[in-house]
């Protein structure tokens, strides 16, 4: 074999410009890349060429001194073109001409213009020697290269001169170039002997030349590195193993165990396989420790953030993991999250690495940082973005907003071209700036981020769209019952108050200011409710005027306080506005508590309405639990007597409405009465309180009224009513209900009245409801009514006895009436607590 | 980071950028950081105790709230609280006052407060001025530290001595003659000082007013064509300046003329300033082989543009104030009737090729809102092509008719006038000042007087006689006006006296009042005409008594 001198080095060069221009090819390509990878090309043209040359390999010398000889003057012209696209010079007309220029040379050496073909003398320590043989037309290439060289220091320095270019980032290049011309210079002294300088200046000039690339970031050195990259260096590396081992490795095997040479061919595959696996395995690790560790680290941490994100809709969660995942891969100080905020035009800060951290901190819609954000597609560096025109407009507070919370990056979360959040991050540890690698990170996260955050925000808002009431925030009514009814399942063995508000004359009070007030009213007292109950209850908008606080574990006085507390409060609500006189509203609040008064959530709701409709007809601004009382027998007798006073103030309207229906039907003004009768009896007999039972009695008086509006042939007829006859009967409910609620003292009748022909199955009228969704009150009356219905004498019917009756209730029961209370109802006739 | 220290990592692409980014503004970017920097302004203004007692208890809420709720405003009505220094008054700390005189004030002079924001914003765009005075092109500009200026304007407490200083945090420039030095010195010391300086270091930079650059140049190039005794200088001068001084000897008499300062310098910017700097351009571009870039400051309004390397107008900077402008004859309608309320218009608004008023609202925690600063522009367009600026282009007209200010040295106002003729004692009936350009463009203060009769029975009357007492007194009352002869070279006071009666006679025919300062061409044109018109003398004795 051959054996040539340092003939490492021209391996190792060939080697790293392999691997070079095999990364390359990996990486994105621009202008400037394509220019080097041509200029490694002809790098390796070079060195190969003198490599295989020395080494006589096939197809032989003449062959490998040719590519040698033409890498050689490639480089001048692929040097200039790699210079001109890293310093971004324009035109062409030099390139061509040295292009032309290049191509004749070549075109000479082929014909042996400049040089002939070395010959090979071996010399008499057994090492070749080539000879060469030059002639004069050797000048030519040498000058032209030398006038490349030159127009490439001069464009250097005409840019660097113009302000254009800054040296320091050429300079790698320009040590490079130095570099390789003292290599090549460093051939001429006998003293380096036989030492491939040239080679080794070409080495580390490429070396030069990938870093100032690098400065430049126009790569991402991590990118470079890849499967395919370990692949060849573990070819290269297990080449190089085998080329040079297998021979004495077999005779070493053989001589030592001579029994294996029959099987030395399959030894060595298997070893070859192993070897290579092994070295695979290690060449991926150390590229992978050496230049993806942290990409990795960074790749993994996002791959998780993005698992965990897309499984969540709760935007504390993503935005505490959004916090997490930028903490661990920049290695941030600080970290704060802004949001839009439409009411306050501003991205306000909702979240920060440590609960201690301001969250005072906001950006206006139209800060220039913002509109920075929007325009650009990329993280915004502060020390940069302060070098742009749009840090003229930022306002002296904002720069020192920035400056004091110590931002140095802000991240858009940006989605669909729209600005869903803003990420801001103060200085990196050990005051390291912020890394090309690490704004590409950012970017990701923001990619991952920002889609779940809007998501998670659409989410949220619909959310709360549907649970609160717009004017007030507080909850909303359908979402008051899911509420209500969860938190009764979970009081099973404690309390739930309930309290509900209703504002006292507040019709008037929207006449009297108009509605955007009494918004502004409405708006003020939630606030004040808000304040009042805080983390106790669960305040909600129960109807246009009326508030309710659910309240778990509360007993009568505690909410009785807290109503007090309540009603003062809104009652001093205008006491520094200069109309309070006028503009004071009041409340009317009404309490009931389960299990003491109520069993069920109807119930609940239902009497603590009761309550309410108390306070009101008591004088208004105050506060009314609802109690249970003993049932009262023979109430029924003496009505009135036990009518308390607060009601007469009603009397005479119920007076003048019965004496009206009077006039036009005497049997409905008698039908009224006795129903009243009934049913009062009826409430009294189930515990219902005096006030419930005295609006049923009222309830009974006036649930007919609306028969003034039928005419008198269809209300006396004698036979069958005809379907339109029946038609304007059963509106008879709606006519009680329009005439009702002219008079907005009664108005808490209604709900008894309107609901009187309902039936337990649900097919009565108006509205078809059934059950338990029948207020109490109207169920007391349709048993009333149809007993007195069945029990007197029409002109188109004779009375029906008590028992039959007795019968038809007990068998309606659970049909048309509430089983319970048809029981009771039965029961009072037979012990003769009703009188016909 | 300051400009050296930036200079010093070779982003030129990114220093041009920060520092001449404006110039690449569309309008609506231009009127975006306008906005937004008025409504940080209005925010700290309309707080302040100035500016609650300006707007007298109202709060505007946006820029048009503002205009309509501040009326337009004159030094007079921040005098109280700026000339006792009453910093709890304004809406923002200041770090400093700057003083100017007070033309045809209640005081001699008045003072303007500059917050650190303004200072910052100052030092930008002075530097941004800097960087464009030395460009030839979009992106290309020269300055090194190091670098040697040439000043010529006054030390502080005048805005102009700002200059050094702010310059001097961010790159340190060789003064000539140095800073401190230079406080010490009177004017023509300053000069002669720094002319000798140069002529040892060479020049790099020149900066001045226009008029006072002019003279400078001038008496440079005086110096440098003395006989012997500037031969005896080379022996001081550093090697590469002899050589120059002796090539451009040389050539200078070769080719028959005297020595221009070009001859020796090499300048890589020169930046002017100050009223009439359009007169004085071309010969200062003949002195020193390089055309002077122009730039707007003032002592309320700090710098407020520069012209661009095509040196073809100016250009305001966005953060420095917010603009509003007068046409012309709204501010003639308000000259007339000082009752009116002049409308005022933004810089979107502006047509091109109409004079305009400048109006301007100091920002950055400046004092001065919507204040009048007595400056014309004309708005020369804002069509560029792919490289030339969007934004509005102006040109510097002069001064607000009520003020004849000649060269930028000296600013002379109705009422200054009439205590000249009252203290002269001289039997002046009535007239009108002007201000005129002679033949070489250069300008002056000519004044048509019409004599009392009895003053020209009685006393010795002829133009000489008037210009050198009018002088003698403009002097008395101006302590520059003595020093324009010599810088212009000229007599800065031109007299016509006009025949007894014109002024009358004018009024009668054609029941016009002329204005005193400025009146129009045409109007000068008609009232001259009266001259020539036969018509029987009607003196008003009233009058002759009050004048005299």
């Amino acid at each position: 074999m051959i054996q040539i001198p340092y003939i490492i080095v021209p391996v190792i060069a060939l080697c790293c410009y392999s691997f070079l221009l095999i990364m390359f090819m990996a990486a994105k390509k621009s202008k400037v890349i394509y220019s080097f990878m041509a200029l490694l090309v002809a790098f390796i043209f070079w060195s190969s060429g003198s490599l295989f040359m020395r080494l006589q390999a096939v197809p032989g010398v003449n062959f490998w001194y040719e590519v040698s000889i033409i890498g050689l003057f490639l480089l001048p012209l692929l040097l200039y073109n790699f210079v001109a696209a890293f310093i971004g010079q324009k035109g062409y007309f030099l390139r061509i001409i040295y292009s032309i220029c290049t191509a004749a040379i070549i075109l000479a050496i082929h014909f042996y213009l400049f040089l002939k073909h070395p010959t090979v003398e071996i010399l008499a320590d057994g090492q070749p020697h080539f000879i060469y043989d030059i002639t004069w037309p050797v000048i030519f290439p040498m000058v032209f290269s030398t006038i490349v060289v030159i127009s490439i220091i001069y464009m250097v320095v005409k840019d660097v001169k113009t302000n254009k270019m800054n040296f320091d980032r050429f300079l790698p290049i320009l040590i490079g170039i130095i570099i390789l011309l003292l290599g090549n210079f460093m051939d001429v002294f006998p003293v380096i002997g036989e030492f491939p300088g040239d080679t080794l200046a070409g080495i580390i000039n490429a070396g030069f030349m990938v870093y100032a690339l690098y400065k430049r970031r126009l790569f991402n050195l991590t990118l470079l590195v890849s499967r395919s990259t370990s692949y060849i260096v573990t070819a290269i590396f297990v080449f190089g193993i085998f080329a040079y081992g297998i021979r004495p490795f077999e005779r070493l095997m053989v001589g030592a165990y001579p029994w294996l040479a029959a099987y030395d061919t399959l030894i060595i595959a298997v070893l070859f396989a192993g070897i290579s696996i092994l070295a695979f395995a290690f060449t991926k690790k150390l590229l992978d420790k050496i230049f993806v560790k942290d990409e990795l680290a960074q790749a993994e941490l996002l791959k998780h953030f993005s698992q965990e994100v897309s499984k969540s809709l709760n935007l504390d969660d993503i935005l505490t993991k959004l916090v997490y995942v930028v903490q661990k891969g920049v290695n941030v100080e600080k970290i704060y999250v802004c949001l839009p905020d439409e009411k306050t035009q501003c991205f306000q800060t909702v979240h920060s690495a440590s609960p201690l951290d301001s969250k005072t901190f906001q950006l206006s819609f139209t800060n220039p940082c913002v509109k920075w954000l929007i325009s650009n597609n990329t993280c915004m560096v502060v020390k940069e973005f302060q070098r742009t025109i749009f840090f003229k407009a930022l306002w002296q507070d904002e720069k020192k907003q920035l400056e004091d919370l110590d931002i140095e990056c802000l991240v858009p979360l940006k989605c669909d071209e729209e600005l869903a959040g803003i990420v801001m991050l103060s200085r990196k540890m050990k005051n390291r700036n912020f890394s090309f690698d690490d704004i590409n990170f950012l970017d990701s996260v923001n990619s991952v981020g920002s889609i779940a955050i809007k998501n998670a925000r659409l989410y949220e808002k619909a959310y709360l769209e549907a649970r609160y009431d717009d004017l007030t925030g507080l909850l909303n009514r359908k979402y008051f019952y899911e509420t209500i009814t969860e938190e009764a399942q979970k009081a099973a063995n404690n309390s739930l108050a309930l309290l509900i508000m209703n504002i006292d004359d507040f019709k008037l009070y929207n006449q009297l200011y108009g509605n955007r007030e009494g918004d502004m009213a409405l708006r003020n007292i939630a606030q004040r409710i808000m304040g009042c109950v805080g983390s106790q209850g669960i305040p909600a908008r129960y109807s246009g005027k009326e508030f309710a606080v659910i309240l778990p574990n509360f007993d009568a006085f505690s909410t009785i306080n807290l109503a007090e507390n309540i009603r003062r409060q809104v009652a001093n609500m205008t006491e520094f506005d200069e109309s309070a006189v006028i503009r004071t509203l009041t409340m009317s609040c009404g309490i009931c508590i389960m299990p003491y008064t109520a069993t069920t959530v109807k119930q609940l709701i239902e009497n603590a309405d009761m309550a309410v409709f108390n306070a009101k007809r008591s004088g208004k601004n105050k506060v009314e639990v609802y109690s249970l009382k003993e049932p009262q027998l023979g109430m029924s007798q003496d009505l009135s007597s036990m009518k308390p006073d607060v009601y007469s103030d009603y009397a005479s309207t119920i007076y003048a409405l019965t004496a009206a229906i009077d006039v036009k039907d005497h049997y409905t003004f008698n039908h009224s009465q006795k129903v009243a009768e009934y049913a009062t009896t009826l409430a009294a007999a189930i515990s219902l309180n005096d006030e419930h039972v005295e609006i049923i009695r009222e309830a009974a008086l006036l649930h007919d009224i609306g028969k003034i509006g039928i005419p008198e042939s269809i209300l006396n007829k004698q036979g069958k009513l005809t379907d339109d006859e029946y038609k304007a009967i059963k509106k008879h409910v709606e006519n009680s209900i329009a005439m009702i609620r002219h008079l907005p003292s009664l108005d808490y009748v209604i709900p008894a009245v309107l609901g009187h022909h309902e039936r337990w199955d649900g097919k009565g009228y108006p509205r078809g409801i059934a059950g338990e969704d029948i207020p109490i009150s109207a169920r007391c009356l349709a048993i009333a009514d149809a007993f007195d219905a069945m029990t007197t004498e029409r002109s188109y019917k004779k009375a029906l006895s008590i028992e039959f009756a007795q019968s038809e209730i007990n068998n309606q029961a659970g049909r048309q009436f509430d089983p319970t209370l048809a029981s009771v109802f039965v029961n009072l006739i037979e012990n003769n607590q009703i009188h016909i | 980071m300051n400009f050296e220290k930036k200079l010093q990592m070779k982003q030129y692409d990114r220093l041009w950028q920060e520092y001449c980014g404006f110039l690449d503004l569309d309008v609506p970017g231009y009127m975006q950081i306008q906005n937004r920097l008025m409504m940080e302004q209005i925010t700290l203004w309309s707080r302040s105790g100035l500016g609650q007692k300006l707007l007298r208890g109202a709060k505007p809420k946006s820029i048009e709230d503002f205009r309509a709720m501040l009326p337009l405003t004159t030094y007079s009505d921040y005098a109280d609280v700026l000339l006792q220094k009453q910093a709890s008054m304004l809406p923002g700390e200041p770090l400093i006052w700057i003083q100017t005189t007070w033309e045809g004030g209640k005081h001699p002079f008045k003072i303007a407060p500059y917050t650190k924001s303004m200072l910052d914003v100052y030092k930008n765009n002075v530097v941004s001025c800097f960087m464009l005075s030395t460009s030839t092109g979009k992106g290309k500009f020269d300055i090194k530290p190091d670098d040697k200026m040439l000043y010529g304007l006054a030390p502080l407490p005048y805005a102009t001595g700002l200059l050094p200083l702010l310059l001097n945090d961010e790159i340190k420039l060789e003064f000539l003659p140095p800073v401190a030095e230079a406080e010490k010195m009177s004017f023509s010391e300053r000069n002669k000082m720094g002319f000798e300086l140069g002529l040892k270091k060479g020049i790099d930079l020149f900066f001045g007013v226009s008029s006072v650059a002019n003279y400078i140049s001038g008496s440079l190039a005086k110096s440098g064509s003395g006989g012997g005794g500037s031969f005896k200088k080379i022996f001081e001068l550093s090697p590469k300046m002899a050589f120059r001084f002796l090539v451009a000897k040389y050539r200078c008499s070769k080719e028959g003329r005297s020595l221009r300062p070009s001859d020796l310098f090499k300048l890589k910017g020169f930046v002017c300033a100050g009223t009439d700097s359009h007169c004085y351009k071309d010969s200062l571009e003949e002195f020193w082989g390089v055309r002077p870039m122009e730039i707007a400051a003032g002592t309320e309004s700090t710098c407020i543009g520069t012209e661009g390397w095509t040196r073809n107008g100016l250009y305001f900077f966005p953060d420095a104030c917010f603009y509003e402008f007068i046409p012309e004859d709204e501010m003639l309608k308000n000259i007339a009737d000082p009752g009116y309320e002049p409308k005022t218009f933004l810089m979107h608004e502006l047509v091109t090729n109409q004079n305009y008023e400048l109006v301007i609202t100091v920002l950055k925690g400046g004092a001065f809102a919507r204040y009048r600063i007595g400056d014309v522009y004309r708005c020369l367009g804002h069509e560029g092509d792919k490289d030339s600026p969007r934004i509005p282009r102006f040109a510097f007209v002069d001064r607000v008719p009520s003020i004849i200010d000649i060269a930028g040295f000296t600013r002379i106002t109705e009422n200054s006038i009439a205590d000249v003729i009252k203290l002269s004692g001289l039997g002046i009936h009535d007239w009108i000042a002007c201000k005129e350009f002679n033949g070489d463009n250069k300008p002056y203060l000519h004044m048509y007087v019409e004599m009392t009769p009895e003053a020209l029975e009685f006393s010795a009357v002829s133009k000489r006689v008037l210009a050198e007492h009018l002088s003698i007194y403009f002097t008395y009352f101006d302590s520059d006006y003595n020093d324009l002869k010599r810088l212009l070279g000229m007599d800065p006071l031109k007299i016509t006296i006009l025949k007894t009666g014109t002024f009358n006679a004018y009024r009668r025919e054609t029941g016009k009042i002329l204005r005193h300062m400025n009146p129009s061409r045409h109007e000068l044109v008609e009232l001259l005409r009266f001259q020539n018109n036969d018509y029987e003398l009607e003196y008003d004795l009233e009058s002759a008594v009050k004048t005299n």
